[in-house]
């Protein structure tokens, strides 16, 4: 039985399609401005890639910030929270701590140690500290691709302060370090040791323990991983696909859902 | 296969309907108090002054003096989406973003002459004020006064904490009683009103039968289905705020039981029965410019039975028959506050209600421009879901600053909640 997972982020979407709980295709692209579209057109990508009809999908769940806008397409919506539980499990069946850092928004789940159940979260607040896109702002301030920012950063030997956790408040405070003659190296690494900071605050405030996975786009980025290990003082799991874990999890829960008949 | 018609962001569909028919009567008492408000406003021998909440508005009409309230007008403001306009005009007089939200909106409905019935605010004989609840009342307050040149009366109440010993405490009322008699006198210097004895126990005879009635509604939100949320009781406040000594008041709070009473008879309630799938408390002030999300939120069958700030309005008072039992109650009154209680004691109130309102969740708001209802949130939210593992959802916005509401925010956190109360019914969570 197929099921499929589309998380619609605030920067990408994301299409996973399984076959009896196994991953058989993963497909992503940029969200742009039109949720229905994007969703509708990677659902139909992932299909004909896979020669397969709509009528072969026995379920099919949305999650993420457009969760609500392909209910034409979808059988249900999952929350975020639930999804990203879930697509954890998968890859790491006894977390506990889910880190998940996304375009636009970060979050952190607390899991039951006996039930595996979700019972707690925190998510940012209206603000792009701690999140993807506070990282991007400041790659462009640094006139270097995003994804050699994580590099750049792990070849710091003295990595800078940033004192602002306003994103438009750093990235003048990146430009002023930039004018002074700072590398661009310990400005990365200064970088990315405030995303941990914000990050670690909410971790703390719901105390999570390990096992703890981190996913979402950021997750890819090596250099976040080891701040966020120095700031909690342990030890993160990053799966193997850690922008897709919201996805898988919404194809999985979707795929529970059918089997005790529910769509 | 298509979506289930109920799963769809249901945060933005519901009819904003008061449960209640008599609480629709609301508008009358308002309408009363507004017309009142305006002859006052006309008439040069009538007085009047502005109070905050945590004062015993009795001894103003006990003083034949008209209450004005800037925290009930911004409520108005709020909830009439002009609010975020009025705040903006403080900030360009120099007020801070971090600064209290009422008081900015206060701010800008003085300055800009807004209409009563949006929030504005008339220039008061005098105003009075106390730090007990709020630092921000004396601060404010104090700049209003100079800001409109009129005479201004503190009150300075001492906080009673864990370990504050009995003798203290008699020793705290006493002061406050003394404080009491020193108003009547600043009253009579400053507008040549005196005290009115026998109206006033009149005043406090109402007000103590106010206080029973709503007592009273509040026993009766414990029946499942609960047959009054927060979407009627954040309206049904206004009688105790304003007008808790007038015979309208009591009126429409009988009004109002009786229909509870039916409606608990019946086995009827703001939901279905079958419907209310969870029951809530929720602490902290409204979001006043979407009170529409305390409605939203029947529609994944959860409705909020029970709300410290709304109950704090109707503490007991006792009944008296002479004016120095009266000023005794009221410098009880004025000690007694919730927001006085330290962590240990609100945790010990939050635990009593979850037990007799039945709650399945609580739902806390960190109100940015409060910060008595704010501190210790999270050492709430901790206790709460360890020792009694039921889930908690704490969320940051503001009670009139309508930027500090992200609306797609908020869905998540609330789908995200709704789907850890829905597993916890089965089974205590244990965190």
């Amino acid at each position: 039985m197929h099921t499929v997972g589309i998380d619609i982020g605030s920067l990408a979407t994301k299409i996973v399609l399984m076959k009896d709980g196994k991953i058989k295709a993963l497909l992503q692209n940029r969200s742009l401005h039109n949720f229905t579209a994007i969703g509708t057109q990677l659902f139909n990508q992932i299909l004909k890639d896979n020669n397969l009809t709509s009528d072969d999908i026995g379920n099919i769940y949305s999650t993420g910030y457009g969760r609500h806008s392909i209910s034409k397409l979808t059988s249900n919506i999952i929350t975020e929270i639930s999804a990203h539980a879930r697509g954890a499990q998968y890859f790491y069946p006894k977390v506990q701590g889910i880190i998940d850092i996304g375009g636009q928004d970060s979050k952190v789940i607390k899991l039951n140690p006996k039930s595996f159940m979700v019972i707690d979260f925190q998510m940012n607040d209206k603000c792009a500290a701690g999140t993807g896109r506070f990282l991007e702002v400041m790659a462009d301030a640094l006139d270097i691709p995003i994804e050699n920012l994580g590099n750049l950063a792990l070849q710091s030997k003295s990595p800078i302060q940033i004192s602002s956790t306003c994103t438009v408040f750093a990235e003048s405070e990146v430009i002023g370090h930039f004018a002074q003659g700072t590398v661009k190296q310990d400005i990365a690494a200064g970088i990315h040791n405030s995303i941990a900071k914000r990050v670690a605050s909410m971790v703390k405030r719901i105390q999570i323990v390990e096992p703890i996975v981190f996913c979402g786009g950021v997750a890819l980025n090596p250099a976040v991983k080891i701040a966020l290990e120095n700031e909690l003082k342990l030890k993160l799991l990053v799966p193997k696909y850690p922008q897709y874990i919201g996805a898988i999890g919404a194809a999985l829960i979707a795929k529970e859902r059918l089997k005790n008949g529910r769509v | 296969m298509k979506m289930n018609s109920t799963t769809s962001s249901k945060l933005s569909t519901r009819k904003l309907v008061k449960t209640l028919k008599s609480s629709q009567k609301i508008s009358e008492l308002i309408k009363w108090y507004m017309l009142k408000a305006k002859i006052n406003e006309y008439l040069p021998w009538k007085k009047s002054a502005w109070i905050t909440s945590s004062l015993p508005v009795e001894l103003l009409w006990g003083l034949n003096i008209f209450p004005l309230h800037p925290e009930n007008n911004a409520c108005i403001s709020g909830a009439r989406k002009v609010s975020l306009d009025l705040i903006e005009h403080a900030e360009s007089l120099g007020y801070s973003r971090d600064v209290c939200s009422y008081m900015k909106t206060n701010v800008g409905a003085y300055d800009k002459k807004i209409s009563i019935r949006i929030g504005g605010i008339a220039k008061p004989d005098f105003v009075v004020t106390a730090g007990s609840i709020c630092d921000t009342h004396v601060k404010w307050f104090q700049i209003q006064a100079r800001r409109m040149d009129v005479p201004i009366f503190v009150f300075d109440v001492p906080h009673i904490v864990s370990g504050t010993s009995k003798s203290t405490k008699i020793r705290y009322k006493e002061y406050l009683i003394e404080q009491i008699y020193d108003f009547f006198d600043f009253v009579e210097a400053t507008t040549g009103k005196k005290l009115n004895e026998k109206y006033v126990l009149k005043i406090w005879e109402n007000s103590a039968r106010l206080s029973d009635l709503w007592q009273q509604i509040y026993e009766h939100r414990k029946n499942i289905p609960s047959p009054v949320g927060y979407a009627d009781t954040l309206g049904d406040i206004f009688p105790l705020v304003l007008l808790p000594g007038l015979k309208k008041s009591i009126k429409y709070f009988e009004d109002l039981l009786k229909e509870v009473e039916e409606y608990v008879a019946l086995g009827k309630g703001a939901l279905l029965k079958e419907e209310e799938k969870f029951r809530l408390m929720f602490e902290g002030i409204p979001m006043w410019y979407r009170i529409k999300f305390f409605h939203q939120l029947m529609n994944y069958g959860a409705i909020v039975t029970y709300e410290p700030y709304t109950f704090s309005f109707g503490a007991s008072r006792p009944h008296v028959d002479n004016l120095e039992d009266g000023v005794n109650a009221m410098a009880e009154s004025m000690l007694q506050q919730p927001y006085f209680y330290n962590l240990s004691d609100r945790i010990a109130y939050f635990k009593d209600v979850i037990k007799k309102y039945h709650i399945d969740g609580v739902l806390l708001h960190e109100n940015m421009s409060c910060r008595p209802s704010c501190t210790g949130m999270y050492d709430l939210k901790q206790k709460i879901q360890q020792d009694l593992g039921i889930p908690v959802l704490l969320f940051t916005c503001d009670m009139t600053d309508p930027r500090a509401y992200g609306k797609e925010q908020m869905q998540t956190r609330i789908e995200s909640f709704m789907e850890i109360l829905e597993q916890s019914k089965s089974k205590r969570l244990d965190y």
